[in-house]
C-alpha cells in the first residue's frame, strides 16, 4: 500500500463513519447500554451464600426507674420498646458471624458472647470478642431487640445499623449512623448523633439534640426545645412547642408550626420557616431564605443570598431591608411603598406599616430581597 | 532486543526533561498541600491531590504526540525509517516510552494522594467517619484487602486508559503525516475514525465474546450518584451495589487497540515517507 492509497482508505472510512453517524447502519451505540449493568441488593454488603453462623440468646433482668440501659454494638439492629407494666428488661440477641467457611464461622462464634452487667445506673450489654480476629472473619453482627420499662432510659451507642426506640424515658442518648434510626414517644430529654442516617423523631415530651453530618433528618411533635447540628444534610421539623437552634451548612432546616423561637445560621443552606409564632433570627451565606407567617420580630442577615419573606397576617411591623447589588422588590399590598435609598448598588427601604408592632429587619450583600404581603379577601 | 532498547533510550531524550520536571512538580504540589493541613479545609486539601491524577492524562495526550513530531522537526525521521528496524519495533518505542513517563508520574502522584490523605485523617471527621464504617464493616483485615483491591482495580483501569489514549493518538498523528498538506483535518478524521473503529470492535466483541464471564465489582449503591467518597463507601454495609461489566465489549476494545497499534506500525513501516 502506498501512501495515496492510505489517504483513500482513510477517506473512505471517514465518509463510513459520517454515514454510520446519520443513518445509524451498525447501530453500536444500543449495544454500549450493556457496557455496565447495575444491580442494587440491600444487606450486609457481602456477597450472597458468604458462611454464616448463628447463636441466640437472652437477657432477662430488671431496671428501676429512671435507669439506663446501656447498648454498645459495633454493627447490627438495634431494637428497644417501652413496657407500661413490670420491672424487667428483656432482650433478646443474636450474634452473626460471616466467614470463609462455616467451620472458621462456628468456631470463632464459639468465642463470642454478649456481657450484661447490672450496677447502681442501670444494665451495661455489649459483646466480648477476642483482641485479634482472624482474617478469615469477614463481619459480626449482632441483633439486639427487646423491651424495657417505659420509665427506664437508654444509652446506645451502634456504630453502623439500624436502630428503633420508643416509648422510653430521658434523658436518653442515641448514637447510631449509616441506616434509618427511628425514635419516637420518648418522656424527657433526647441527644442524638445520627451521621449518614434517615433519621425520624416523633412526639418526645423535652428537649432534643442532633448532631450528625450526612443524610436526612425529620422531627415532629416536640414539646421542648431542639438544638440541631448537621452539615450536608437537611432537616425538617413540624409541630413544636419550644425554640430551635440550628448551625448548618450545605444542607438546610425547614420548620413548620412552630410556638418558639428561630435562630439558624449556615452558608450553602436552605432556611424556610412557615407559620412560626415566635421571632427568626437567621444568618446565611450562599443561601436562601424563606420565611412566612412569622408571629414575631424577623432579623436576617445575608450575604450572597436570596430571601423571601411573607407577610400573612395584618401589616403592622417596622420594615428596614437593605440590599447591595441585588434586587429588592415588594410585592401585594406593599408594592406602593417606595424605597428610601437606591444609588451605588444600594436599595433600602424603611417605613412603618400598621402599629409597628414587629419588626422586619433584613440585610443581604449581593443578593435579592422580597417582601409579600399578599391582598386578603 | 538491543535495536528496540537503542529506539527507547532515543525517544526518552525527548521527553525525558519534562517527565522529571512534571515529576517534581507533582512532589512539591503534594508536598505544599501536606503544609495546608490544618489550615485549610482538609476536604479541599485532600481533592486538590487529585489534580496531578487530571493533568498527567493531559501529559499522556501531549507526549504521545511530541515524541512522533519531535521526529519530523529534529529530522531524526529519516534516520529511524532508514535503520533496519521493523515498524512495531519503532511504535512499540515511542509507546513505551509515554507509558514509562505516564506510570512514573502515576505512582508518585498516587503516593502523594495517600501521603496527604492519611495525614489528613486527623483534621477530618468525614475521614474517621469513613475509618469507623470501614472498621465496623469487616471489622478485620478484610477492610484493607477490599480497599486496596478497588484502589488496584481503579488503578489498572485508569493507567490502561492512558495506554489506550496514547495508542490512538499517535496512530492519529501518524495519519495526519500521510498527507503534505491538510495535515490537521487529516490527523482529526484519523482521530474520529479510530475511536469508531475502536467501537465498532467493542460491539462485534459484545457478539464474539459473549460467552465470557462478566466483571463483577461489588461496590457501594451510593458511589455512583454521590460524589462524597467517605459517603458512598460508608454505605456499602447496608446498600451494596453489584456492578456487571460486559467483558465482551472489553475484549472486543482491547482488540480494536492492538489492531491500532499493529496499524500504526505497518503505516511506519510501508506506507510513511520522507
Amino acid at each position: 500500500m502506498n501512501r495515496r492509497m492510505a489517504v483513500y482508505v482513510l477517506l473512505a472510512l471517514t465518509v463510513l463513519m459520517i454515514v454510520d453517524g446519520r443513518y445509524e447502519l451498525f447501530n453500536t451505540s444500543v449495544l454500549y447500554r450493556y457496557l455496565i449493568r447495575v444491580e442494587e441488593t440491600e444487606g450486609a454488603g457481602l456477597d450472597p451464600g458468604t458462611p454464616t453462623a448463628e447463636r441466640s440468646g437472652l437477657v432477662d433482668k430488671t431496671l428501676g426507674p429512671g435507669e439506663v440501659l446501656e447498648v454498645s454494638n459495633a454493627f447490627g439492629n438495634i431494637y428497644v420498646d417501652g413496657a407500661s407494666h413490670g420491672r424487667e428488661a428483656r432482650l433478646t440477641y443474636t450474634i452473626y458471624v460471616y466467614a470463609s467457611s462455616e467451620t472458621e464461622a462456628e468456631a470463632y462464634l464459639s468465642e463470642l458472647d454478649v456481657e450484661v452487667v447490672q450496677s447502681a445506673d442501670g444494665l451495661r450489654v455489649s459483646v466480648v470478642a477476642p483482641k485479634e480476629r482472624p482474617a478469615e472473619i469477614r463481619q459480626v453482627r449482632v441483633d439486639i431487640s427487646g423491651s424495657i420499662p417505659s420509665d427506664a432510659r437508654v444509652d446506645i451507642s451502634n456504630a453502623m445499623g439500624r436502630v428503633r426506640v420508643q416509648g422510653v424515658s430521658g434523658p436518653s442518648r442515641v448514637s447510631n449512623a449509616f441506616n434509618d434510626t427511628n425514635i419516637k414517644n420518648i418522656h424527657g430529654n433526647l441527644h442524638i448523633d445520627a451521621a449518614y442516617t434517615n433519621l425520624d423523631v416523633n412526639d418526645v415530651q423535652g428537649d432534643v439534640a442532633v448532631r450528625g453530618n450526612y443524610g436526612s433528618s425529620s422531627l415532629r411533635d416536640i414539646r421542648g426545645d431542639i438544638f440541631i447540628k448537621s452539615d450536608f444534610r437537611m432537616t425538617s421539623v413540624m409541630d413544636v412547642i419550644g425554640d430551635i437552634e440550628a448551625e448548618t451548612s450545605f444542607g438546610g432546616v425547614e420548620v413548620k408550626e412552630i410556638e418558639g423561637d428561630l435562630k439558624a445560621r449556615g452558608s450553602y443552606i436552605v432556611i424556610g420557616a412557615k407559620n412560626l409564632t415566635g421571632s427568626v433570627l437567621a444568618a446565611s451565606e450562599y443561601g436562601t431564605v424563606r420565611l412566612q407567617g412569622i408571629g414575631g420580630d424577623t432579623v436576617v442577615d445575608a450575604k450572597r443570598s436570596d430571601v423571601s419573606i411573607v407577610i400573612d397576617g395584618p401589616l403592622d411591623h417596622r420594615i428596614s431591608l437593605e440590599t447591595h447589588n441585588g434586587t429588592l422588590a415588594l410585592r401585594g399590598t406593599l408594592s406602593s411603598l417606595q424605597l428610601t435609598a437606591a444609588e451605588d448598588g444600594k436599595k433600602a427601604l424603611s417605613e412603618v406599616v400598621g402599629a409597628g408592632t414587629h419588626s422586619i429587619d433584613v440585610k443581604n450583600v449581593q443578593g435579592n430581597i422580597s417582601v409579600t404581603h399578599p391582598p386578603h379577601p | 532486543m538491543k535495536g528496540f532498547a537503542q529506539l527507547f533510550k532515543k525517544d526518552m531524550e525527548s521527553i525525558g526533561l519534562m517527565t522529571v520536571l512534571l515529576g517534581v512538580g507533582i512532589v512539591l504540589w503534594d508536598v505544599f498541600l501536606y503544609t495546608r493541613l490544618g489550615l485549610w479545609h482538609s476536604r479541599a486539601v485532600v481533592a486538590l491531590t487529585m489534580v496531578p491524577l487530571g493533568v498527567i492524562v493531559l501529559w499522556v495526550v501531549l507526549q504521545a504526540i511530541q515524541v512522533y513530531r519531535h521526529e519530523w522537526q529534529t529530522g531524526g525521521i529519516y534516520l529511524v525509517l532508514s535503520v533496519p528496524q521493523p515498524g512495531w519495533k519503532i511504535a512499540l518505542s515511542k509507546l513505551a516510552v509515554v507509558f514509562a513517563s505516564f506510570t512514573i508520574h502515576l505512582i508518585l502522584a498516587t503516593v502523594g494522594f495517600i501521603w496527604v490523605l492519611r495525614a489528613s485523617a486527623s483534621y477530618s471527621g468525614g475521614i474517621q467517619l469513613f475509618g469507623l464504617a470501614a472498621e465496623a464493616l469487616f471489622q478485620s483485615g478484610a477492610a484493607t484487602g477490599w480497599l486496596f483491591k478497588m484502589t488496584l482495580v481503579s488503578g489498572f483501569a485508569y493507567w490502561l486508559m492512558g495506554l489506550a489514549m496514547a495508542v490512538m493518538l499517535q496512530l492519529a498523528y501518524t495519519c495526519s503525516r500521510l498527507t503534505s498538506r491538510l495535515r490537521f483535518l487529516a490527523g482529526l478524521a484519523g482521530f474520529f475514525v479510530i475511536q469508531w473503529l475502536v467501537g465498532l470492535c467493542g460491539a462485534a466483541g459484545y457478539y464474539v465474546f459473549s460467552w465470557v464471564p462478566d466483571l463483577v465489582l461489588w461496590v457501594p449503591a451510593h458511589a455512583l450518584g454521590i460524589t462524597d467518597p467517605a459517603h458512598s463507601m460508608a454505605s456499602l454495609p447496608v446498600q451494596g451495589a453489584k456492578v456487571f461489566i460486559d467483558s465482551g465489549i472489553l475484549l472486543g476494545n482491547a482488540l480494536g487497540f492492538v489492531l491500532l497499534f499493529i496499524t500504526t506500525s505497518y503505516l511506519l513501516e510501508n506506507v510513511i515517507e520522507v
